[in-house]
């Protein structure tokens, strides 16, 4: 086992023991996430534009998707590292002979292990109401999960750019609401995108933010059809580097002008 | 008017800490626009896929939006860091700095801390309300008494539940994250009532009064409904009585520091 894995495993208990006890305030955190479940009323009966006909079924399964994938993705993890640059806590984690990367990841991991009963529960859910119109096969859940794993990445690299904003001003909180509002609408929480004028939805695809929700729950409620998961798949892959890459030169560049003083 | 001299000082404390937090206000001002633009945005892609959204014409839905930011802003930057702030009071004792001032308690814990800088989604929320209303064809003297008569008695129920809510803390001590949860819940109040549920429309009118503080006003302003609104009034006042009292009730309760 290489040794960050190593580190990984043993940070993530730490923070699972330390998160543990925050439970109740992790689960209505989570419950952020039923707002997607709200928007599925309002869908329900609405004409899907590929048919002309409404398919409650077909909601049901997109925004289920919408809410599990959310789960996944989200984090706390823009507050968390905005902190720690601003009270001068980030020192101690510089003094570790690991990468603060690891840290983070490791607390995002907790809360994934806290919700877990959440998430697997809602999955079960997911897979069997797609079973039920024969829309389930086991090609697509394992595309299904290598597209969660490119949204967690893309959406954690680009947490963590948003919190190292915090090296250069103290408001990189309400710049991050922003960014929040424009995820919410242009990633498909709370509309699908094949609802989307024309316009629009020709150019929500050249930004990163279909590809944190609306990808992976496309392939797997069965939206994107088989020839066209491996290029939605590179789409992902790509907006993952650009990401990788930003947060690397902001750390970088940030790392230089962070100065810590005390214990 | 000892109450008002000290209401003046809060405020003129809330506009003096707004100068400090101007970018904020630039950055919620930006936000509130951009949100409720999205979600106008939104209703309007559904309207290009059916008539109406749970029966409501664009013009209610519109009415509803406006309602649900302007409460929003009040209760981010009114109810959530004075009343908000209670159970963490309880649970550290801190209440007492409140309990032995010379001024009713439950004054000084609902307007000693305005965050002003909060309160864009108020501006935003006005707009989108009147443009609403001059669109349903529901700007008339007898609608804009009723909205008028509706939105302070709203927030009156809202203080209320609040107030009652963070009462418990006396007993229940962490209750912390129940503020959290309440933002959460009155997110649903964003859409029409019609839309949910039956099981989820009830609870949240009776039992979290959401619908009653977003959905009915709403109705009542499209309607016109004078009679009802007073009616409506009357029902705040009541429950804001009935949370007064509990409050008494329960601060009596209070053991100080140490619970």
């Amino acid at each position: 086992m290489p040794k960050w894995m190593e580190c990984l495993i043993v940070q993530s208990k730490m923070s699972l023991s330390q998160y543990a006890v925050y439970r109740t305030a992790i689960f209505i955190w989570m419950a952020h996430g039923l707002i997607p479940l709200v928007a599925m009323f309002i869908w329900k009966d609405t004409p899907l534009p590929s048919s002309g006909q409404a398919n409650p079924h077909y909601i049901y399964t997109y925004f289920l998707g919408v809410f599990i994938v959310g789960q996944i993705i989200s984090s706390p993890l823009i507050g968390l590292i905005d902190r720690d640059i601003r009270s001068g806590k980030l020192g101690i984690k510089l003094l570790l002979p690991i990468d603060p990367i690891l840290s983070y990841l490791s607390v995002k991991i907790a809360y994934l292990i806290i919700g877990a009963p959440v998430i697997i529960a809602s999955t079960l859910g997911l897979f069997y109401l797609l079973s039920l119109s024969g829309d389930f096969n086991f090609y697509r859940v394992a595309v299904f999960g290598i597209s969660c794993l490119l949204s967690f990445v893309l959406q954690f690299s680009f947490h963590y750019s948003l919190g190292l904003l915090g090296f250069w001003n103290d408001k990189s909180l309400a710049l991050s609401r922003l960014w929040q509002s424009a995820h919410f609408i242009f990633s498909g929480s709370f509309a699908p995108i094949e609802f989307f004028p024309d316009f629009l939805k020709n150019f929500v695809y050249y930004t990163p933010f279909p590809y944190t929700i609306a990808a992976p729950v496309n392939i797997a409620t069965g939206r994107t059809a088989e020839q066209d998961v491996i290029s939605l798949l590179a789409a992902q892959l790509i907006w993952c580097l650009i990401f990788i890459l930003l947060r690397q030169y902001l750390w970088n560049r940030g790392i230089k002008r962070f100065r810590a003083e005390g214990i | 008017m000892k109450h008002i001299n000290i209401l003046s000082l809060y405020v003129k404390m809330a506009l003096i800490n707004l100068t400090t937090y101007t970018f904020d206000f630039w950055i919620n001002l930006i936000n509130s626009f951009l949100i409720s633009l999205a979600n106008i945005a939104v209703f309007s892609i559904l309207l290009l896929h059916k008539e109406n959204i749970g029966g409501w014409t664009f013009g209610s839905i519109l009415i509803l939006l406006g309602i649900y930011r302007i409460l929003r802003g009040i209760t981010d930057g009114f109810l959530l860091p004075n009343l908000g702030n209670i159970p963490n009071m309880v649970k550290r004792g801190t209440l007492d700095g409140y309990l032995l001032k010379p001024t009713s308690t439950v004054f000084l814990l609902s307007f000693s801390k305005l965050d002003l800088w909060r309160f864009t989604d108020v501006l935003i929320g006005f707009i989108i309300l009147g443009y609403g209303m001059s669109i349903s064809e529901a700007l008339n003297t007898q609608s804009v008494l009723t909205a008028l008569i509706c939105l302070p008695f709203s927030v009156v129920i809202l203080y209320s539940f609040w107030l009652a809510l963070m009462s418990t803390s006396f007993w229940l001590i962490d209750i912390a994250n129940l503020p959290s949860l309440l933002l959460i819940l009155f997110d649903f109040g964003q859409f029409p009532s019609s839309v949910y549920p039956p099981i989820i429309k009830i609870f949240l009118t009776v039992a979290l009064p959401v619908f009653l503080v977003t959905s009915v006003p709403t109705f009542l302003i499209t309607n016109s409904n004078i009679t009802f609104a007073v009616g409506f009034a009357l029902l705040a006042l009541f429950l804001l009585f009935l949370s007064l009292q509990f409050w008494k009730f329960a601060l009596s309760k209070y053991t100080s520091a140490g619970g």
